[in-house]
C-alpha cells in the first residue's frame, strides 16, 4: 500500500509539484537565509577562525568581543607565560588605523600585528609574497578583497579615473609612517568589511598612535592534554585577564552582535517567513491533496483498510514529500552557496542548519498529514455511498 | 457454512442522534438472505436502504435488534476485527466507482489484496486475470480516467470480486451510466458475482435492473415494506424494463 | 512506468539525495579549519612547568661603559676598534692638544716670573744699599757732630749779648734738623736691614703657587686628552671619529661604548605583580626569539633592589610607562653563548619551590574552589 500511496502522491502532478515546490522553498528559504545569517554573523569571529593555533584567546576581562581591542600591559605577555601548562604565548596586536593611500584618499583599517619572531597569527594563504617577506622593512600584507576595493590605485593622476588593484610593491601611508606591501593574502572576509593589514607586532605598535597599552590579545597554546577549563582558570587567576576558548571567544562575540544589534531579527523574520511559505503552500497543499483523495480513503476504508494502514500511506506520502521537498531546497541552498563569490555574500552552511531546516519540514509536514490523518481517521465509511 | 443463512436480520432499528434531533433511519428490519441471492433493496431516497446497506457492509453498527452476517454478528467485533471482517469478507461497488485516479486500473483492482498484505506481483497476476475476465485485460496499465463509465464499473466489479468476498455489496452501480451500460455491467456482476457462496446485495433505484435481483425488497420510512420474490413478477419487471427500450 | 512517474520515482529522488548530499559536502567543506599559516619561527618554549617568565636584555658583567671625555675639543686620533680586546690603561682616543700646549707656554713663563719674584724678595736687603745708607748715617751723624759742637760753642761764649740774637735760634734749629736727619738715616738703614717684608714675600709666594697650579692644571688637560680604558674589557661601539667635536659631560651613549663580555650578563624584566613568585635559587633559562630554539641556562647574580617602570621596547616614545618591573641580573653560564649585548631573550625561571597562585583577584567574589587549592600539588611536580 505504501507504493499505492506513493503513486497516489506523484500521480497528482499539479498537487505534487506545489507540495513539492512549497516544501523546496520553505527549505531553500529558511536554510538560505539562516545560512547568510549565519555567514554573515561568523564575519564578526572571523579572526579568531583564522588563528586556528591558539588554543586560548587571553583578553582584558571586559573585552566584549574580537572588535573590541581593550589593550593589555605590556608584561602581561610574560606573565601570562609564567602560567603552568601553557606551551607558548603569542602578543597580537589589533586596531583601526586611518591609512593614506598615494592618491591621498584615506581608508581605515584593521590593522592586525603578529608576534615579530614566528609571525603566528600571520596569514594562511598567500597569493602573492611569502609569509618571510613580511620580516622585510616596514613590510604590510593586504588582503586580496581590500586590495582589489577600497584600496584601488588610481591608474592617473586623475583620482576618478581608471584604477589598478593595489600590489606587491606599493606603498601606503599608515599614521604618517610608511608602510610597503610585501604580499597579498586571502583571509575570510571581516564582519566590518574594512581591509585587514597585517604586519608584525612592533611595526603595528609604532603604526597606532602613542597608547600606553599596545597588547590588544594573546593567543595562547596550551601543552598537549592539558585540561583547558583547569588551564583558563589557572590564567584567569594568576594574571587577572581572561582567557577564552576558540569556541568561547566566537560566541561571546557572536553574543555581542546578536544582542546590540537588529541583524537577528531581520533575519529571523525572513527565516519565519520562510516557515510561514513553507506551512501556507506545501502544508496547506498537502492537506488538499488529502481531502481530494479523501473519497479513496474512505472507499479502502469501506474495504478493510485498518486506520493503521491509511496513517502508513499518509505517513509514506508525508515522507517522500517531506525528503524530496528538503533535498531539493537543501541542493537549492548549496547551489546557491557555491556559486556565489564567497567573499561578496556572507554564506555558511553549518551543520545546524541542514537540520534546523529538515526540522521545519518535519514540523510542516506533520501539522499538514497531521491534520490530514485526522480527517483520514475520523472519516466515516457509510459516506462513500450515494458518493 | 453450508446451510447458514447469508444474512440474517431481525428487528433491525438504526437511530442517528439523540434527544429531539434523532432521527429514526430503520424502524425494525426482518430480513434474511441466503448464499447465492441476489438482493435488491430498492425505495425512494430516505427510505433507509443506505442505511440497512451499510449495516449489512459491516460498516455500520445497528442500534438494536439482531444480525448475523455469514454467521457472525459483526456489532460483537471490535472494530479492528469488523474492519478486518469487511476485508476479507465483503466485496464493494461503488456508485461513483471510487477508482483511485493516480494509480493504473491493475493496481485498482489489486487494492483489496494489497490491504491483505498479499505480495505485490500476485497480486497483479491475479488482477490482471480478473480484468480479463471482465473483458478489460488491454486496458490493465491505463489510468481510470481512460475508461469510459461502463468500463470503470466493469473495474470496481473485478476490485470488488478479487478477493472473493462471501458478501457483495453494489451500491447504484448504474446510476452513474447509461442504460445499455447499466444492463451490461448488471449481466457481468450478475456472471462473475453469483457465487453460491456469495449473498449480492443490491441497492437501486434504477427499475430497469431490478429484474436482475432474485428478490427485491421495498423499503419506505425505515421498513421493508414487501418482497417481491416470484418469477412471475420479476418477468414483469423484466417486460417493463424491455419496454422502456433499454434491453434488447 | 510512465516517464512522468519516472521523473518523480527516480530523478527526483536522486536529485533531492544529491541535494542533500551537496548540502552535507558545503558543511563539510565550509567547517573545515582555517588553513594555519606554517609558523615562520618556533614560539619559545618554558622547560618548567611552574615558571616565571620575563624578558632578558643581554649585558656585559660591567653592564655598558659609555666612556665620554673630560674635556671638550675636537677628537685627534681613534686608537680602537669596535670588537677590539683592551687593558686597562690603553688609550681609546685623544682630544686635540694644541691649544692647551700654548696656554702652558704662557702658564709657564708666568710661573717663572712668580718665581723670580719671590727669589727676588728673598735676596733682600742688598749690600750696596746697606752700605749707602750706613754712609748716610754716617753722614747725618757728622752733620749733627757739627751741629752739636757749634752749639756748644755758642753756648761756651760767656758774653751771652755779644753773640747776635739771630745766632743761638739757628744753631737750635741746626741741631735739631740735623738730630733727625740722622734719625731718618738711621731708620732708613734699619728698615734695609731688616730686608723684604714677609707679607710681600708670602703674596709673591702665593702668586707663584697660582702660576704653579695653572701649569698643573693645563699639564693635567694635556694628559686627560689621551682617554683610557678603565678597565680590561672589549670596544662595544665607537660613537665618534677623527675631526669631530667631543663635549665634555654625560652623553646618552658614549663616545666609545665599553664592557666586559665574558661573563656575559642579562638583565632580566619581571613584573612586580610576578615578583613575589620569583625564586633566586630556581634555575633559569633565556631562550632565543624565532628561529631555531636555542636555550641557555643562566645563573642568578644578583637583584636589582629597586623596582623600576617598564620601558616599553618600541624605541619610539620613552614615555609608555605602563608597569612597573623588578630586574634580575642573571649570569650565562656559558662561557661563549651565541648572543651580543642589547639582545632581547625570553627567559624562563623555576618558581617550581614556590606554590602556584592560591590569591584570588581582588574582584573575584566566590571563595577559592577545591579545584584552586588542588592545584599547586600537580603543578609543583619538579621538571
Amino acid at each position: 500500500m505504501r507504493l499505492i500511496a506513493l503513486k497516489m502522491l506523484f500521480g497528482d502532478s499539479a498537487k505534487f509539484y506545489g507540495i513539492l515546490l512549497g516544501l523546496t522553498f520553505a527549505t531553500l528559504l529558511i536554510t538560505q537565509q539562516a545560512a547568510i545569517f549565519v555567514g554573515l554573523m561568523s564575519r564578526t569571529y572571523a579572526l579568531i577562525e583564522e588563528t586556528p593555533q591558539a588554543d586560548l584567546w587571553v583578553t582584558d576581562p571586559t573585552m566584549q568581543f574580537v572588535d573590541d581591542t581593550k589593550p593589555m600591559q605590556v608584561t602581561a605577555l610574560d606573565r601570562v607565560r609564567s602560567v603552568t601548562g601553557i606551551e607558548w604565548a603569542s602578543p597580537l596586536f589589533k586596531g583601526l588605523l586611518v591609512a593614506k593611500l598615494p592618491n591621498g584618499g584615506r581608508q581605515i583599517c584593521d590593522v592586525i600585528g603578529v608576534d615579530d619572531a614566528t609571525l603566528i597569527g600571520a596569514p594562511a594563504t598567500m597569493l602573492q609574497g611569502k609569509l618571510e617577506d613580511l620580516r622585510k622593512t616596514d613590510a604590510i600584507f593586504i588582503e586580496s578583497r581590500g586590495a582589489n576595493k577600497q584600496l584601488m590605485q588610481p591608474l592617473t593622476a586623475d583620482k576618478n579615473g581608471p584604477k589598478r588593484p593595489m600590489q606587491v610593491g606599493d606603498e601606503l601611508e599608515l599614521n604618517e609612517r610608511r608602510a610597503i606591501i610585501a604580499g597579498i593574502a586571502e583571509t575570510r572576509p571581516s564582519f566590518q568589511n574594512v581591509p585587514i593589514i597585517y604586519t608584525t607586532y612592533l611595526r603595528a605598535v609604532g603604526f597606532a598612535p602613542a597608547n600606553r597599552r599596545t597588547l590588544s590579545l594573546i593567543l595562547v597554546k596550551a601543552l598537549p592534554g592539558q585540561d583547558l577549563p583547569e588551564l583558563q582558570k589557572r590564567i584567569q587567576t594568576q594574571t587577572g585577564l581572561t582567557a577564552y576558548t576558540p569556541a568561547e571567544f566566537s560566541w561571546k562575540t557572536l553574543d555581542y552582535w546578536m544582542t546590540q544589534t537588529g541583524i537577528p531579527i531581520n533575519f529571523g523574520m525572513a527565516i519565519a517567513l520562510g516557515f510561514l511559505v513553507g506551512v501556507a503552500i506545501a502544508g496547506q497543499m498537502f492537506y488538499n491533496f488529502t481531502l481530494d483523495n479523501l473519497r479513496y480513503f474512505g472507499a479502502m476504508k469501506a474495504m478493510g483498510a485498518t486506520s493503521r494502514q491509511l496513517l502508513n500511506m499518509v505517513a509514506v506520502q508525508g515522507l517522500a514529500a517531506g525528503v524530496l521537498g528538503l533535498g531539493l531546497g537543501l541542493g537549492a541552498t548549496a547551489l546557491f552557496g557555491l556559486m556565489i563569490p564567497g567573499d561578496r555574500l556572507a554564506f555558511k552552511l553549518t551543520w545546524h542548519l541542514p537540520i534546523i531546516s529538515t526540522f521545519a519540514v518535519i514540523v510542516i509536514v506533520l501539522g499538514a498529514s497531521g491534520l490530514s490523518m485526522w480527517k483520514v481517521i475520523r472519516l466515516d465509511p457509510k459516506e462513500v455511498f450515494n458518493g | 457454512m453450508s446451510g447458514e443463512q447469508a444474512i440474517f436480520c431481525q428487528g433491525i432499528a438504526k437511530t442517528y442522534g439523540e434527544g429531539e434531533s434523532a432521527v429514526k433511519a430503520l424502524r425494525g428490519i426482518d430480513f434474511t438472505a441466503n448464499f447465492g441471492e441476489i438482493v435488491a433493496l430498492v425505495g425512494p431516497s430516505g427510505c433507509g436502504k443506505t442505511t440497512l446497506i451499510s449495516i449489512f457492509a459491516a460498516i455500520l453498527s445497528r442500534s438494536s435488534g439482531a444480525l448475523q452476517l455469514a454467521g457472525v454478528d459483526p456489532d460483537a467485533m471490535t472494530n479492528q476485527d469488523r474492519t478486518l471482517f469487511r476485508r476479507e469478507k465483503v466485496g464493494f461497488i461503488f456508485q461513483q466507482f471510487n477508482l483511485v485516479p493516480q494509480i493504473s486500473v491493475v493496481e485498482n483492482v489489486a487494492i483489496p489484496l494489497f490491504l491483505r498484505g498479499e505480495n505485490r506481483s500476485e497480486a497483479l497476476d491475479r488482477a490482471e486475470k480478473l480484468l480479463t475476465e471482465v473483458g478489460l485485460h488491454n486496458r490493465a496499465h491505463s489510468r481510470p480516467s481512460k475508461l469510459s463509465g461502463g468500463q470503470q464499473q466493469r473495474v470496481a466489479i473485478a476490485r470488488s470480486l478479487i478477493h472473493e468476498p462471501s458478501i457483495l455489496v453494489c451500491d447504484e452501480p448504474t446510476s452513474a451510466l447509461d442504460g445499455a451500460t447499466g444492463q451490461r455491467v448488471m449481466e457481468l456482476i450478475r456472471e462473475q458475482g453469483r457465487r453460491p457462496d456469495r449473498i449480492v446485495v443490491l441497492v437501486t433505484h434504477d427499475e430497469r435492473i431490478y429484474h436482475f435481483a432474485d428478490r427485491i425488497a421495498h423499503m419506505d420510512d425505515g421498513l421493508i415494506t414487501r418482497i417481491v420474490t416470484s418469477d412471475v413478477e420479476l418477468a414483469a419487471l423484466k417486460m417493463a424494463a424491455f419496454e422502456k427500450g433499454k434491453i434488447k | 512506468m510512465k516517464i512522468k512517474l519516472k521523473i518523480r520515482f527516480i530523478i527526483l529522488p536522486i536529485i533531492s539525495v544529491l541535494g542533500i548530499g551537496l548540502a552535507v559536502y558545503l558543511v563539510y567543506k565550509q567547517s573545515r579549519p582555517a588553513p594555519t599559516a606554517p609558523p615562520s619561527g618556533q614560539p619559545t618554549k618554558s622547560p618548567f612547568s611552574n615558571r616565571v617568565a620575563g624578558s632578558g636584555l643581554v649585558e656585559p658583567a660591567t653592564e655598558i661603559m659609555n666612556i665620554g671625555t673630560s674635556i671638550s675639543g675636537t677628537v685627534q686620533s681613534i686608537s680602537v676598534k669596535e670588537g677590539q680586546l683592551l687593558k686597562k690603561g690603553d688609550i681609546l682616543f685623544t682630544i686635540d692638544q694644541r691649544d692647551t700646549m700654548a696656554q702652558l707656554g704662557a702658564a709657564k713663563a708666568k710661573l717663572e716670573v712668580a718665581t723670580r719674584k719671590v727669589e727676588q724678595l728673598k735676596s733682600m736687603p742688598r749690600v750696596e744699599d746697606v752700605d749707602r745708607a750706613k754712609a748716610i748715617v754716617a753722614q747725618r751723624q757728622s752733620a749733627l757732630d757739627d751741629a752739636t759742637l757749634r752749639l756748644q760753642r755758642l753756648n761756651a761764649v760767656e758774653d751771652q749779648s755779644a753773640i747776635s740774637a739771630n745766632e743761638k735760634p739757628t744753631r737750635m734749629f741746626e741741631m735739631n734738623l740735623t738730630t733727625a736727619r740722622l734719625a731718618e738715616a738711621q731708620s732708613e738703614l734699619s728698615k734695609l736691614m731688616k730686608g723684604t717684608y714677609p707679607e710681600d714675600l708670602a703674596v709673591a709666594v702665593a702668586e707663584a703657587k697660582v702660576a704653579d697650579a695653572d701649569v698643573g692644571m693645563l699639564q693635567t688637560d694635556l694628559a686627560q686628552s689621551e682617554v683610557k680604558a678603565p678597565i680590561d674589557g672589549t670596544v662595544l661601539r665607537v660613537n665618534t671619529r677623527a675631526g669631530e667635536f667631543a663635549a665634555a659631560g654625560t652623553l646618552r651613549e658614549g663616545l666609545v661604548v665599553m664592557g666586559q663580555l665574558t661573563p656575559l650578563h642579562i638583565r632580566v624584566d619581571v613584573d612586580e605583580l610576578d615578583a613575589w613568585r620569583f625564586d633566586p635559587k630556581g634555575k633559569a633559562v633565556a631562550v632565543l626569539r624565532g628561529g631555531k630554539i636555542v636555550e641557555f641556562p643562566i645563573e642568578y647574580v644578583r637583584t636589582v633592589p629597586v623596582v623600576i617602570p617598564k620601558r616599553t621596547l618600541t624605541g619610539e616614545n620613552s614615555e609608555r610607562i605602563d608597569t612597573r618591573v623588578m630586574e634580575m641580573i642573571y649570569r650565562f653560564q656559558q662561557d661563549n653563548p651565541q648572543v651580543l649585548p642589547g639582545q632581547l631573550l625570553d627567559v624562563y625561571i623555576d618558581s617550581g619551590s614556590i606554590a602556584s597562585p592560591t590569591t584570588q583577584p581582588a574582584q573575584t567574589l566566590q571563595p577559592s574552589k577545591p579545584v584552586e587549592t588542588a592545584k599547586p600539588s600537580e603543578s609543583t611536580k619538579p621538571v
